[in-house]
């Protein structure tokens, strides 16, 4: 699918989209940082632009998108994109004390609140804010460039914070847990299952594992993304409901029953699979089905300690839909 | 199918589900699944993203730790309600009458020495009630015989239940019935200190509204969250502290103040336990979610939280004395004294957000300021208007309304930008087109909102102002 030409560049994004671009620069109050409608407008279109990329564009959908916008924020990025002293003053007035205590929050969690610390990772967004950067045309290069109004303007800055923050953490070698008392542990590798079982035991283990794998993949396509974070969030990241309830926006309870449901459903999913046996398919002989005796023994051996290789079954996107797009 | 069979059972989908859980950890994300910039992460956090967006999103989020962890990061530093138990915690951190709590372990918060904590919540209240009971006895020693002889001068000095049966001057019957004493006038139901908009009331309302505002603010008890009532009570002792080192009154005006501060100084437990349970209306009804929860802990913790407060006596006299009954109001020695410390700030409203770590400050000349650290810092913000705001109510870190008056009305809803709201159009015309007061709102989110105005009339709006329904 290619890109809506009239978001390609200012001139035809303003022929088309000109008198909402005008209603919107006024709403936005543009004239307070002086920000004429074609800076402004450029701003609109980059934020259509990479809201667009690659899917389809009508123009309700673009306009109900800028409408969408937070643009009072967005008029303030492209005002201090543009460098002017007025909207850069009011930002520092504005944020700079919650991109502190945003910046004091995030240590406090890595176990390393300090008010020195905090000020200096606040402070540092701003230095790359501002644009210390040059492009290749010349041009300062100011991160406000990669704000789009889709987001509040505070909580965009906050979140620039925790990806530096966090990518930071990774980069020293700290386990990938935010607030891990793991230090020294290396990180678990991802190896297929078959390679660490042990060869002296039950000559059907294998098979009973094999088959274990197969349904267990195909319970794990049926499972929405949302199950799957909560299963990740809570045994990966051991993260308590409430957390959990924070990060996708539901009440700890809702997450406690989509886990207890989840739960259920794939060992349900499992035990249904390894009763039903399978079909011969691509070239695999028809199993039969399995009884409660041996959906036992494969329950088993397949929980063992030995690590689950989900790669393959988790390339199936699932049934939310297609693979986001980069 | 028997208990035993069901244990297995779950143990079964226990362990199914940690190792799933485990190896969708270790999952490497491929090409086609890079992480999302910090704008998308941001959006999923607000949910601005749709549902098909959010979902694709969430697919990668399950297999990538880095974007999970993004994810926790930006969650903990945000401004959203906190579960009931970080709500508490946070309370019991911020109140100075609780023993400081063992903290998570990583916290490096700093805990006050025990002995400096002692000394503070004991000895400052004690050396203060000792101060106003000497200078009160000095002033009015209570075994004077009632037949001794009486000059014109220890008439008008007398309390009112010590007077001779003789009948004194009409004139100086009347200079009596001004100095009565304080404790004839219990401030039953007084609203609590962190509402101080009835300082506002108490100048610029009719004597009804803040019997009105009490009984919203006591009906809004069951709403609040049990800390979020320590945590009031906490911005009590705050205040009291603060109030302390005022400049001393000349003698005339400490007769007065000793006379404010009697009644209380004599019951502080049930003036704290009143304090504590007038609820501002101004700390709005939690979201659904959190109802329920914190309902039913708040009778509880707010007793404890009134019994606490009850032994820390007579510095709490003073701010307490601030928040009133409308009799005391009412009085123009009161009236005075309000003057005083009115002088000292100009914030006719103080609200706090459900979090307990912001709060808003808002009164005189449009002024509007917002604390992110339970009022530790204050940050001014922009107004939109250069009216006194007169009332407000925080449903969230981000979301805020305020009143006030001339039909000043905004809001904000990302905790930093204020917006004005129009003033309902059926107001101004019931007033003959002249801008109304409004002296109270109490508001459900960013879009619904009801508000008070000075005659009582009340308006809702479900649109964020676009209109307005009288109710």
């Amino acid at each position: 699918m290619t890109l809506d030409p009239s978001l390609a560049s200012l001139k035809p994004f303003l022929a088309k989209y000109g008198r909402l671009a005008g209603a919107l620069h006024a709403e936005a109050m543009c004239a307070r940082w002086d920000l004429t409608l074609e800076a402004f407008g450029e701003g609109l279109r980059r934020s259509a632009q990479k809201r667009f990329a690659g899917a389809q564009s009508d123009p309700s959908s673009v306009e109900a998108y800028l409408k969408s916008l937070h643009l009072e924020d967005l008029a303030l990025a492209c005002a201090c994109t543009a460098g002017n002293e007025k909207a850069w003053e009011s930002f520092i007035a504005h944020f700079r004390q919650d991109l502190r205590v945003a910046a004091s929050a995030m240590l406090r969690g890595s176990g390393r609140a300090d008010d020195a610390r905090a000020e200096e990772l606040a402070d540092s967004l701003y230095a790359e804010l501002y644009g210390v950067r040059q492009g290749e045309d010349g041009r300062r290069k100011s991160l406000f460039e990669y704000f789009h109004g889709r987001s509040k303007l505070g909580t965009w800055l906050r979140a620039v914070l925790a990806q530096k923050q966090v990518d930071q953490f990774r980069t020293t070698g700290k386990n990938v847990s935010f607030d891990a008392e793991e230090d020294g542990e290396s990180p678990r590798v991802l190896a297929g299952r078959l390679e660490t079982l042990p060869t002296n035991l039950d000559p059907d283990r294998a098979r009973y594992v094999r088959r274990f794998d197969r349904a267990l993949a195909d319970a794990l396509a049926s499972l929405t993304p949302r199950e799957r974070i909560i299963l990740a969030c809570y045994y990966a990241d051991e993260l308590t409901l409430a957390e959990i309830g924070r990060m996708v926006h539901e009440h700890e309870s809702t997450i406690s029953r989509q886990l207890e449901r989840t739960r259920r459903a794939l060992r349900e999913s499992v035990s249904q699979a390894l009763q039903r046996g399978s079909p011969g398919v691509d070239g695999r002989a028809a199993e039969a089905g399995l009884d409660a005796a041996q959906i036992e023994m494969a329950f088993e051996y397949a929980l063992e300690d030995s690590p689950l290789d989900l790669s393959k079954a988790l390339s199936a996107p699932g049934p939310a839909g297609e693979l986001p797009k980069p | 199918m028997d208990s035993r069979d069901e244990a297995k059972i779950r143990q079964r989908e226990e362990q199914l589900a940690r190792r799933v859980g485990d190896a969708l950890d270790q999952v490497t994300p491929n090409s086609a699944r890079e992480c999302p910039d910090a704008e998308i992460i941001a959006a999923y956090a607000e949910q601005a993203l749709g549902p098909a967006e959010s979902s694709q999103w969430e697919g990668h989020f399950a297999t990538c730790a880095r974007c999970r962890t993004v994810l926790r990061v930006l969650t903990a530093s945000a401004d959203t309600p906190l579960a009931e138990k970080e709500v508490a915690r946070l309370g019991q951190l911020v109140s100075p009458v609780r023993p400081p709590i063992e903290v998570r372990e990583k916290s490096t918060e700093r805990t006050r020495p025990k002995l400096l904590d002692w000394r503070t919540r004991w000895l400052a209240p004690a050396l203060g009630m000792a101060a106003v009971l000497a200078v009160w006895f000095a002033m009015r020693p209570p075994w004077r015989a009632p037949d001794q002889a009486a000059t014109g001068t220890l008439v008008a000095q007398a309390p009112k239940d010590e007077l001779p049966p003789t009948n004194p001057a009409p004139a100086e019957m009347d200079r009596l019935s001004k100095v009565a004493p304080q404790q004839d006038q219990k401030p039953a139901n007084a609203p609590a200190l962190s509402r101080l908009n009835t300082d506002s009331l108490a100048n610029n309302a009719p004597a009804g509204l803040p019997a009105k505002s009490s009984v919203d603010a006591a009906s809004g008890l069951d709403q609040i969250s049990p800390s979020s009532g320590s945590r009031m009570n906490s911005m009590q002792e705050d205040k009291k502290l603060e109030a302390a080192p005022a400049a001393p009154p000349s003698l005339s005006e400490s007769a007065k103040e000793k006379a404010a501060m009697a009644a209380p100084v004599a019951e502080p437990q049930s003036q704290a336990k009143v304090a504590t349970n007038a609820t501002p209306s101004a700390i709005v009804p939690q979201t659904e979610k959190d109802d329920a929860k914190r309902s039913a802990d708040a009778p509880l913790r707010d007793k404890q939280q009134a019994t606490a407060q009850g032994q820390a006596a007579a510095p709490s006299s003073a701010p307490v004395t601030g928040a009133v009954s409308p009799e005391m109001q009412s009085s123009p020695r009161n009236e005075q004294t309000f003057g005083v410390k009115r002088a000292v700030q100009p914030y006719s409203t103080l609200l706090r957000a459900p979090s307990g770590s912001t709060l808003w400050r808002a009164g005189k000349s449009g002024v509007i300021e917002r604390s992110t650290d339970a009022g530790k810092t204050w940050s001014p913000q922009t107004s939109p208007s250069q009216e006194d705001w007169l009332g407000g109510a925080s449903v969230s870190d981000t979301v805020c309304w305020l009143v006030g008056r001339n039909g000043a009305i905004a809001r904000t809803t990302d905790g930093t930008r204020w917006e004005r709201v129009s003033t309902p159009a059926q107001a101004a015309a019931a007033v003959g087109n002249k801008s109304q007061d409004w002296v109270n709102v109490t508001a459900n989110d960013g879009q619904s909102a009801t508000i008070t105005a000075a005659d009582g009339r009340r308006f809702a709006t479900h649109d964020a102002g676009k209109t307005w329904q009288p109710q």
